[in-house]
Protein backbone atom coordinates (compact mmCIF):
# COMPACT_ATOMS: atom_id res chain seq x y z
CA UNK A 1 0.00 0.00 0.00
CA UNK A 2 1.29 3.08 -0.83
CA UNK A 3 1.42 5.78 1.87
CA UNK A 4 2.21 9.66 1.49
CA UNK A 5 5.12 11.04 3.46
CA UNK A 6 2.92 14.18 4.38
CA UNK A 7 -0.16 14.24 5.18
CA UNK A 8 -1.28 17.98 3.52
CA UNK A 9 0.56 20.51 1.46
CA UNK A 10 1.86 22.82 4.64
CA UNK A 11 5.72 21.70 4.29
CA UNK A 12 7.54 24.81 2.68
CA UNK A 13 9.54 22.59 0.28
CA UNK A 14 6.50 20.81 -0.45
CA UNK A 15 4.16 23.58 -1.95
CA UNK A 16 6.88 25.30 -3.49
CA UNK A 17 7.42 22.25 -6.04
CA UNK A 18 3.86 22.17 -6.38
CA UNK A 19 3.54 25.97 -7.40
CA UNK A 20 6.41 25.56 -9.66
CA UNK A 21 4.43 22.64 -11.04
CA UNK A 22 0.83 24.13 -11.56
CA UNK A 23 1.09 28.44 -11.54
CA UNK A 24 1.95 28.31 -15.44
CA UNK A 25 -0.60 25.94 -16.57
CA UNK A 26 -3.23 27.33 -14.13
CA UNK A 27 -2.51 31.05 -15.47
CA UNK A 28 -3.12 29.59 -18.98
CA UNK A 29 -5.87 28.18 -17.82
CA UNK A 30 -7.31 31.29 -16.51
CA UNK A 31 -6.45 33.28 -19.20
CA UNK A 32 -7.64 31.10 -22.06
CA UNK A 33 -10.87 30.48 -20.51
CA UNK A 34 -11.83 34.18 -19.13
CA UNK A 35 -9.20 36.83 -21.15
CA UNK A 36 -7.04 39.28 -19.47
CA UNK A 37 -9.82 41.65 -18.07
CA UNK A 38 -10.20 39.52 -15.05
CA UNK A 39 -6.79 39.97 -13.80
CA UNK A 40 -5.80 36.02 -14.74
CA UNK A 41 -2.47 36.43 -12.47
CA UNK A 42 -3.74 37.88 -9.52
CA UNK A 43 -6.08 34.97 -9.28
CA UNK A 44 -3.69 32.21 -10.00
CA UNK A 45 -1.91 34.23 -6.75
CA UNK A 46 -5.16 34.72 -4.51
CA UNK A 47 -5.80 30.82 -5.31
CA UNK A 48 -2.38 29.56 -3.82
CA UNK A 49 -2.66 31.68 -1.47
CA UNK A 50 -5.88 30.09 -0.07
CA UNK A 51 -4.12 26.61 -0.35
CA UNK A 52 -1.48 27.44 1.47
CA UNK A 53 -3.83 29.17 4.01
CA UNK A 54 -5.96 26.09 4.28
CA UNK A 55 -2.68 23.83 3.83
CA UNK A 56 -3.39 21.65 6.58
CA UNK A 57 -6.94 20.40 5.22
CA UNK A 58 -5.13 19.56 1.67
CA UNK A 59 -3.21 16.39 0.61
CA UNK A 60 -1.71 16.58 -1.80
CA UNK A 61 -3.25 14.58 -4.18
CA UNK A 62 -6.62 16.56 -3.36
CA UNK A 63 -4.62 20.01 -4.08
CA UNK A 64 -4.64 20.17 -7.60
CA UNK A 65 -8.63 20.17 -8.12
CA UNK A 66 -8.56 22.25 -5.18
CA UNK A 67 -6.62 24.72 -6.40
CA UNK A 68 -8.87 24.62 -9.88
CA UNK A 69 -11.79 24.80 -8.57
CA UNK A 70 -10.54 27.70 -6.18
CA UNK A 71 -9.53 29.94 -9.00
CA UNK A 72 -12.26 29.20 -11.22
CA UNK A 73 -14.93 30.44 -8.77
CA UNK A 74 -12.96 33.38 -7.61
CA UNK A 75 -13.40 34.09 -11.38
CA UNK A 76 -16.52 33.63 -11.04
CA UNK A 77 -17.25 35.58 -8.31
CA UNK A 78 -16.33 38.80 -10.22
CA UNK A 79 -18.54 39.20 -12.46
CA UNK A 80 -21.23 37.48 -14.51
CA UNK A 81 -19.65 36.31 -17.61
CA UNK A 82 -19.09 38.55 -20.38
CA UNK A 83 -17.51 37.34 -23.93
CA UNK A 84 -14.54 36.74 -23.78
CA UNK A 85 -11.95 38.19 -26.51
CA UNK A 86 -8.78 37.67 -26.53
CA UNK A 87 -6.10 39.71 -27.85
CA UNK A 88 -3.14 39.10 -30.04
CA UNK A 89 0.11 40.60 -30.67
CA UNK A 90 0.43 42.70 -33.70
CA UNK A 91 3.35 41.85 -36.09
CA UNK A 92 6.22 43.68 -35.23
CA UNK A 93 6.64 46.92 -37.00
CA UNK A 94 9.04 47.25 -39.36
CA UNK A 95 10.70 50.27 -41.23
CA UNK A 96 10.73 48.39 -44.58
CA UNK A 97 8.75 46.49 -45.88
CA UNK A 98 7.89 44.49 -48.75
CA UNK A 99 4.72 43.20 -48.60
CA UNK A 100 1.85 45.74 -50.27
CA UNK A 101 -0.43 48.00 -48.75
CA UNK A 102 -3.21 45.19 -49.68
CA UNK A 103 -1.55 42.10 -47.84
CA UNK A 104 -1.35 44.12 -44.77
CA UNK A 105 -5.00 45.05 -44.72
CA UNK A 106 -5.88 41.45 -45.32
CA UNK A 107 -3.71 40.23 -42.89
CA UNK A 108 -5.42 42.44 -40.30
CA UNK A 109 -8.88 41.87 -41.08
CA UNK A 110 -8.19 37.97 -41.08
CA UNK A 111 -6.25 38.68 -37.67
CA UNK A 112 -9.85 39.83 -36.91
CA UNK A 113 -12.14 37.26 -37.72
CA UNK A 114 -9.81 34.49 -35.87
CA UNK A 115 -10.25 36.60 -32.90
CA UNK A 116 -13.97 37.02 -33.49
CA UNK A 117 -13.83 32.72 -34.25
CA UNK A 118 -12.52 32.64 -30.95
CA UNK A 119 -15.08 34.51 -29.30
CA UNK A 120 -17.63 32.41 -30.79
CA UNK A 121 -16.05 29.33 -29.54
CA UNK A 122 -17.55 27.75 -25.93
CA UNK A 123 -15.74 28.55 -22.74
CA UNK A 124 -14.67 24.31 -23.39
CA UNK A 125 -13.39 24.47 -26.85
CA UNK A 126 -11.36 27.24 -26.07
CA UNK A 127 -9.65 26.40 -23.29
CA UNK A 128 -8.81 23.28 -24.49
CA UNK A 129 -8.14 24.42 -28.19
CA UNK A 130 -5.56 27.14 -27.37
CA UNK A 131 -3.70 24.97 -25.06
CA UNK A 132 -3.64 22.53 -27.65
CA UNK A 133 -2.63 25.07 -30.51
CA UNK A 134 -0.88 28.03 -28.45
CA UNK A 135 0.61 26.27 -25.74
CA UNK A 136 1.69 23.01 -27.52
CA UNK A 137 0.00 20.70 -25.04
CA UNK A 138 -0.59 17.17 -25.99
CA UNK A 139 -3.80 15.95 -25.74
CA UNK A 140 -3.07 13.95 -22.66
CA UNK A 141 -1.45 16.76 -21.15
CA UNK A 142 -5.17 18.60 -21.27
CA UNK A 143 -6.89 16.19 -20.19
CA UNK A 144 -4.83 16.34 -16.38
CA UNK A 145 -4.97 20.12 -16.39
CA UNK A 146 -9.35 20.03 -17.09
CA UNK A 147 -9.24 16.85 -15.38
CA UNK A 148 -11.53 15.17 -18.48
CA UNK A 149 -10.51 12.16 -20.44
CA UNK A 150 -8.23 12.29 -23.54
CA UNK A 151 -11.48 11.46 -26.03
CA UNK A 152 -13.39 14.44 -24.25
CA UNK A 153 -10.28 16.57 -25.19
CA UNK A 154 -10.10 15.50 -28.67
CA UNK A 155 -13.90 16.01 -28.99
CA UNK A 156 -13.19 19.61 -27.84
CA UNK A 157 -10.20 20.38 -29.79
CA UNK A 158 -11.16 18.81 -33.09
CA UNK A 159 -14.84 20.92 -32.54
CA UNK A 160 -13.13 24.01 -32.07
CA UNK A 161 -11.18 23.53 -35.36
CA UNK A 162 -13.85 22.77 -37.17
CA UNK A 163 -15.84 25.90 -35.59
CA UNK A 164 -13.39 28.07 -36.52
CA UNK A 165 -12.75 27.06 -40.17
CA UNK A 166 -16.07 27.84 -40.97
CA UNK A 167 -16.48 30.99 -39.29
CA UNK A 168 -13.39 32.11 -40.67
CA UNK A 169 -14.80 31.07 -44.31
CA UNK A 170 -18.35 32.35 -43.71
CA UNK A 171 -17.54 35.77 -41.93
CA UNK B 1 -6.08 7.06 -42.90
CA UNK B 2 -9.29 9.19 -42.55
CA UNK B 3 -8.31 12.66 -43.48
CA UNK B 4 -10.60 13.80 -39.90
CA UNK B 5 -7.86 11.19 -37.98
CA UNK B 6 -5.02 12.83 -39.92
CA UNK B 7 -6.18 16.09 -38.62
CA UNK B 8 -6.41 15.25 -35.04
CA UNK B 9 -3.17 13.28 -34.89
CA UNK B 10 -1.26 16.54 -36.18
CA UNK B 11 -3.27 18.23 -33.16
CA UNK B 12 -1.96 16.00 -30.79
CA UNK B 13 1.32 16.40 -32.14
CA UNK B 14 1.68 12.91 -32.57
CA UNK B 15 2.37 12.79 -36.40
CA UNK B 16 5.24 10.29 -37.88
CA UNK B 17 7.16 11.42 -40.75
CA UNK B 18 5.13 9.55 -43.34
CA UNK B 19 1.90 10.46 -41.98
CA UNK B 20 3.61 14.14 -41.85
CA UNK B 21 4.14 13.62 -45.43
CA UNK B 22 0.36 12.69 -46.15
CA UNK B 23 -0.71 15.58 -44.09
CA UNK B 24 1.05 18.41 -46.02
CA UNK B 25 -0.74 16.73 -49.74
CA UNK B 26 -3.77 17.87 -47.67
CA UNK B 27 -5.88 20.40 -49.87
CA UNK B 28 -6.60 21.67 -46.44
CA UNK B 29 -2.61 21.72 -45.42
CA UNK B 30 -2.18 25.79 -46.39
CA UNK B 31 -5.38 26.67 -44.38
CA UNK B 32 -4.64 25.01 -41.67
CA UNK B 33 -1.45 26.09 -41.52
CA UNK B 34 -2.40 29.80 -41.76
CA UNK B 35 -4.76 29.74 -39.19
CA UNK B 36 -2.51 27.96 -36.87
CA UNK B 37 0.46 30.62 -37.22
CA UNK B 38 -2.44 33.34 -36.46
CA UNK B 39 -3.12 31.55 -32.82
CA UNK B 40 0.82 31.84 -32.26
CA UNK B 41 -0.44 35.58 -31.89
CA UNK B 42 -2.85 34.55 -28.82
CA UNK B 43 -0.50 33.49 -26.41
CA UNK B 44 -0.40 34.31 -23.29
CA UNK B 45 2.16 37.30 -22.11
CA UNK B 46 4.08 35.11 -19.49
CA UNK B 47 4.37 35.57 -15.78
CA UNK B 48 7.20 37.16 -15.45
CA UNK B 49 8.25 36.97 -11.61
CA UNK B 50 6.71 33.71 -10.64
CA UNK B 51 9.40 33.09 -7.73
CA UNK B 52 8.47 36.70 -6.48
CA UNK B 53 4.56 35.34 -6.03
CA UNK B 54 5.81 32.01 -4.06
CA UNK B 55 7.99 34.04 -2.02
CA UNK B 56 4.71 36.34 -1.26
CA UNK B 57 2.58 33.74 -0.60
CA UNK B 58 4.96 31.65 1.73
CA UNK B 59 5.37 34.99 3.74
CA UNK B 60 1.64 35.19 4.22
CA UNK B 61 0.78 33.97 8.08
CA UNK B 62 -1.13 30.47 7.73
CA UNK B 63 -4.21 30.77 9.64
CA UNK B 64 -3.81 30.19 13.42
CA UNK B 65 -4.90 27.00 14.46
CA UNK B 66 -1.85 25.48 14.73
CA UNK B 67 -2.41 24.96 18.57
CA UNK B 68 -5.53 22.71 18.01
CA UNK B 69 -3.88 20.57 15.21
CA UNK B 70 -1.31 19.58 18.33
CA UNK B 71 -4.15 19.27 21.24
CA UNK B 72 -5.47 16.34 17.91
CA UNK B 73 -2.32 14.96 17.57
CA UNK B 74 -1.92 14.80 21.88
CA UNK B 75 -5.38 12.73 21.85
CA UNK B 76 -4.37 10.49 18.72
CA UNK B 77 -0.81 9.73 20.57
CA UNK B 78 -3.09 8.85 23.46
CA UNK B 79 -5.69 6.96 21.72
CA UNK B 80 -2.83 5.06 19.89
CA UNK B 81 -1.21 4.00 23.09
CA UNK B 82 -4.25 2.70 24.47
CA UNK B 83 -5.41 0.96 20.99
CA UNK B 84 -1.74 -0.46 20.92
CA UNK B 85 -1.97 -1.96 25.38
CA UNK B 86 -5.06 -3.25 24.44
CA UNK B 87 -3.92 -5.32 21.28
CA UNK B 88 -0.71 -6.57 23.80
CA UNK B 89 -4.03 -7.32 26.39
CA UNK B 90 -5.89 -8.91 23.52
CA UNK B 91 -3.12 -10.93 22.33
CA UNK B 92 -0.99 -11.84 25.80
CA UNK B 93 -3.56 -12.14 28.44
CA UNK B 94 -7.13 -12.99 27.03
CA UNK B 95 -6.03 -15.09 24.04
CA UNK B 96 -7.88 -16.86 21.77
CA UNK B 97 -11.30 -16.96 23.16
CA UNK B 98 -13.65 -15.89 20.86
CA UNK B 99 -16.83 -14.72 21.98
CA UNK B 100 -20.44 -14.01 19.92
CA UNK B 101 -23.20 -12.29 21.56
CA UNK B 102 -26.49 -11.16 20.65
CA UNK B 103 -28.90 -8.42 21.94
CA UNK B 104 -32.26 -7.51 22.64
CA UNK B 105 -34.58 -8.26 20.04
CA UNK B 106 -31.83 -9.63 17.73
CA UNK B 107 -30.61 -12.90 16.32
CA UNK B 108 -27.45 -14.22 15.27
CA UNK B 109 -26.22 -17.09 13.31
CA UNK B 110 -22.30 -18.19 14.20
CA UNK B 111 -19.74 -20.36 12.37
CA UNK B 112 -17.87 -22.66 14.61
CA UNK B 113 -14.04 -23.32 13.29
CA UNK B 114 -15.22 -26.43 12.34
CA UNK B 115 -18.26 -25.58 9.95
CA UNK B 116 -20.27 -26.40 12.68
CA UNK B 117 -23.11 -23.62 13.20
CA UNK B 118 -24.99 -22.08 16.19
CA UNK B 119 -28.16 -19.80 15.85
CA UNK B 120 -28.20 -17.24 18.94
CA UNK B 121 -31.32 -16.34 19.74
CA UNK B 122 -31.77 -13.06 21.75
CA UNK B 123 -29.83 -12.13 24.48
CA UNK B 124 -27.29 -15.27 24.58
CA UNK B 125 -23.87 -15.57 24.34
CA UNK B 126 -21.25 -18.41 23.29
CA UNK B 127 -17.53 -18.25 23.63
CA UNK B 128 -15.01 -20.78 22.27
CA UNK B 129 -11.42 -21.22 22.20
CA UNK B 130 -9.85 -21.10 18.88
CA UNK B 131 -6.59 -22.62 19.83
CA UNK B 132 -7.80 -25.56 21.05
CA UNK B 133 -10.44 -26.01 19.20
CA UNK B 134 -8.81 -29.18 16.81
CA UNK B 135 -8.60 -31.10 20.27
CA UNK B 136 -10.92 -30.09 22.06
CA UNK B 137 -14.67 -28.57 20.80
CA UNK B 138 -16.32 -26.97 23.87
CA UNK B 139 -18.70 -23.98 23.92
CA UNK B 140 -19.48 -22.76 26.79
CA UNK B 141 -23.18 -21.08 26.39
CA UNK B 142 -25.20 -18.50 27.88
CA UNK B 143 -28.84 -18.02 27.23
CA UNK B 144 -30.50 -20.12 24.21
CA UNK B 145 -29.11 -21.36 20.90
CA UNK B 146 -29.68 -23.96 18.09
CA UNK B 147 -26.37 -25.78 17.32
CA UNK B 148 -25.75 -27.81 14.36
CA UNK B 149 -22.82 -29.77 15.22
CA UNK B 150 -20.49 -31.24 12.30
CA UNK B 151 -19.18 -34.68 12.93
CA UNK B 152 -15.96 -35.25 14.55
CA UNK B 153 -15.30 -35.76 18.20
CA UNK B 154 -17.48 -35.39 21.14
CA UNK B 155 -18.96 -31.33 21.22
CA UNK B 156 -19.62 -30.32 24.79
CA UNK B 157 -21.91 -27.04 25.64
CA UNK B 158 -21.07 -25.68 28.62
CA UNK B 159 -23.53 -23.84 30.83
CA UNK B 160 -24.41 -22.67 34.23
CA UNK B 161 -27.19 -25.23 34.81
CA UNK B 162 -25.55 -28.08 33.42
CA UNK B 163 -23.79 -29.56 30.41
CA UNK B 164 -24.51 -31.37 26.91
CA UNK B 165 -22.06 -33.59 25.14
CA UNK B 166 -23.38 -34.69 21.49
CA UNK B 167 -21.26 -36.24 18.71
CA UNK B 168 -22.22 -34.40 15.36
CA UNK B 169 -26.16 -34.19 15.60
CA UNK B 170 -28.53 -31.24 15.81
CA UNK B 171 -30.24 -29.79 18.96
CA UNK B 172 -31.56 -26.61 20.87
CA UNK B 173 -30.15 -25.52 24.49
CA UNK B 174 -31.97 -23.21 26.87
CA UNK B 175 -30.21 -21.37 30.08
CA UNK B 176 -32.58 -18.92 31.05
CA UNK B 177 -32.29 -18.16 34.78
CA UNK B 178 -33.40 -21.55 36.27
CA UNK B 179 -34.86 -22.89 33.26
CA UNK B 180 -32.40 -25.49 31.70
CA UNK B 181 -33.98 -27.11 28.67
CA UNK B 182 -32.44 -29.23 25.69
CA UNK B 183 -34.04 -30.65 22.87
CA UNK B 184 -32.52 -33.11 20.13
CA UNK B 185 -33.63 -32.91 16.85
CA UNK B 186 -31.11 -35.12 15.01
CA UNK B 187 -28.56 -37.60 16.14
CA UNK B 188 -28.30 -38.54 19.81
CA UNK B 189 -27.54 -35.79 23.17
CA UNK B 190 -25.92 -36.59 25.89
CA UNK B 191 -27.71 -34.53 29.14
CA UNK B 192 -25.70 -33.78 32.42
CA UNK B 193 -27.81 -32.01 34.69
CA UNK B 194 -27.23 -32.11 38.55
CA UNK B 195 -25.86 -35.45 38.54
CA UNK B 196 -28.55 -36.84 36.17
CA UNK B 197 -27.26 -38.17 33.40
CA UNK B 198 -30.20 -38.09 30.08
CA UNK B 199 -29.47 -40.14 26.60
CA UNK B 200 -31.96 -37.99 23.97
CA UNK B 201 -32.86 -39.40 20.56
CA UNK B 202 -34.28 -37.68 17.61
CA UNK B 203 -37.42 -35.46 19.17
CA UNK B 204 -36.77 -35.35 22.65
CA UNK B 205 -36.95 -33.47 25.07
CA UNK B 206 -34.80 -32.22 28.64
CA UNK B 207 -37.17 -29.66 30.37
CA UNK B 208 -37.28 -28.39 34.42
CA UNK B 209 -35.05 -31.78 35.00
CA UNK B 210 -37.29 -34.52 33.78
CA UNK B 211 -36.86 -36.47 29.97
CA UNK B 212 -39.44 -36.13 27.76
CA UNK B 213 -40.35 -38.47 25.16
CA UNK B 214 -40.72 -37.94 21.59
CA UNK B 215 -42.44 -34.34 22.08
CA UNK B 216 -41.80 -32.67 19.03
CA UNK B 217 -41.70 -33.40 15.53
CA UNK B 218 -39.95 -30.45 14.27
CA UNK B 219 -36.46 -30.03 12.58
CA UNK B 220 -35.52 -26.76 14.33
CA UNK B 221 -36.77 -24.93 17.17
CA UNK B 222 -39.50 -22.29 16.31
CA UNK B 223 -37.74 -19.30 17.54
CA UNK B 224 -35.48 -20.16 14.29
CA UNK B 225 -38.24 -19.12 11.76
CA UNK B 226 -39.25 -16.17 14.29
CA UNK B 227 -42.11 -17.90 16.64
CA UNK B 228 -41.73 -18.33 20.15
CA UNK B 229 -44.01 -21.46 21.41
CA UNK B 230 -44.61 -22.50 25.10
CA UNK B 231 -46.42 -25.61 26.25
CA UNK B 232 -48.18 -24.92 30.14
CA UNK B 233 -45.29 -22.13 31.12
CA UNK B 234 -45.71 -19.65 33.37
CA UNK B 235 -46.70 -16.83 32.30
CA UNK B 236 -43.38 -14.95 33.47
CA UNK B 237 -41.15 -16.72 31.42
CA UNK B 238 -43.01 -16.15 28.63
CA UNK B 239 -43.18 -12.08 29.29
CA UNK B 240 -39.32 -12.56 29.78
CA UNK B 241 -38.90 -14.04 26.23
CA UNK B 242 -40.87 -11.37 24.74
CA UNK B 243 -38.85 -8.94 26.61
CA UNK B 244 -35.94 -10.27 24.96
CA UNK B 245 -37.64 -10.70 21.46
CA UNK B 246 -38.80 -7.07 21.09
CA UNK B 247 -36.54 -4.91 23.40
CA UNK B 248 -39.19 -3.99 25.56
CA UNK B 249 -40.37 -4.12 29.27
CA UNK B 250 -43.24 -5.47 30.63
CA UNK B 251 -44.91 -3.74 33.87
CA UNK B 252 -47.67 -6.24 35.52
CA UNK B 253 -50.03 -4.87 37.94
CA UNK B 254 -52.04 -8.07 39.88
CA UNK B 255 -51.50 -10.35 37.41
CA UNK B 256 -50.59 -14.24 38.34
CA UNK B 257 -47.51 -14.28 36.63
CA UNK B 258 -47.34 -18.09 37.18
CA UNK B 259 -50.68 -19.05 35.36
CA UNK B 260 -49.78 -21.70 32.85
CA UNK B 261 -49.67 -20.32 29.02
CA UNK B 262 -50.07 -22.76 25.97
CA UNK B 263 -49.41 -20.83 22.61
CA UNK B 264 -47.10 -18.83 20.87
CA UNK B 265 -46.23 -15.48 19.47
CA UNK B 266 -44.24 -14.40 16.59
CA UNK B 267 -41.17 -12.00 16.50
CA UNK B 268 -41.92 -9.48 13.80
CA UNK B 269 -45.22 -7.84 14.81
CA UNK B 270 -45.52 -6.59 18.52
CA UNK B 271 -48.78 -5.99 18.08
CA UNK B 272 -50.28 -9.30 16.99
CA UNK B 273 -47.34 -11.04 20.24
CA UNK B 274 -49.16 -9.40 22.90
CA UNK B 275 -52.56 -10.17 21.66
CA UNK B 276 -51.86 -13.57 21.43
CA UNK B 277 -50.92 -13.72 25.67
CA UNK B 278 -53.43 -11.22 26.76
CA UNK B 279 -56.01 -12.18 24.78
CA UNK B 280 -56.78 -15.93 26.31
CA UNK B 281 -55.70 -14.91 29.63
CA UNK B 282 -57.91 -11.77 29.82
CA UNK B 283 -55.63 -9.73 30.08
CA UNK B 284 -55.71 -5.68 28.86
CA UNK B 285 -52.43 -4.08 27.98
CA UNK B 286 -51.14 -0.21 27.25
CA UNK B 287 -48.03 0.90 25.37
CA UNK B 288 -45.78 3.66 26.30
CA UNK B 289 -42.81 4.40 24.54
CA UNK B 290 -40.76 1.26 24.92
CA UNK B 291 -42.80 -0.16 28.27
CA UNK B 292 -45.77 -2.49 28.21
CA UNK B 293 -48.17 -2.09 30.75
CA UNK B 294 -50.68 -5.24 32.06
CA UNK B 295 -53.67 -4.61 33.77
CA UNK B 296 -56.52 -7.44 34.58
CA UNK B 297 -59.16 -6.87 31.97
CA UNK B 298 -62.34 -5.30 34.09
CA UNK B 299 -65.69 -6.76 32.94
CA UNK B 300 -68.31 -4.11 32.92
Amino acid sequence: MSKNIHKDICNETLFSSFFNKHSKDLYNFLYYKFGDKLNPEDKMQEAFLKIWQNCHKITLDKAKSFLYTTANNLMLNQVKHEKVKLKYASAPQKEHTNESPQFLMEEDEYMEKIQNALANLTEAQRVAFLLNRVEGKRFKEIAEILNISVKAVEKRIYGALKKLREDIEGL
Amino acid sequence: MEKSDLIKKWLNHDLNAQEHEAFKNLNDHDELMKINDSLKKFKVKPIIDREKILDSIISQKKQKDKPIRKIINFSAKVAAILLVSLGIYKVFIKNDITRIQTNYADKTLAQLPDNSTVNLNAVSSISFNKKTWKTKREVTLKGEAFFKVAKGATFDVITDQGNVKVLGTEFNVKVRGEIFEVVCYEGLVSVFHKNKNVKLSPGDSFIAGNFIKNNTEKTEPSWISNESNFISEPLINVLKELERQYSIEIITNAINTKQLFTGKFVHNNLDLALKAITLPLHIKYTKSGSKIILNIENHL
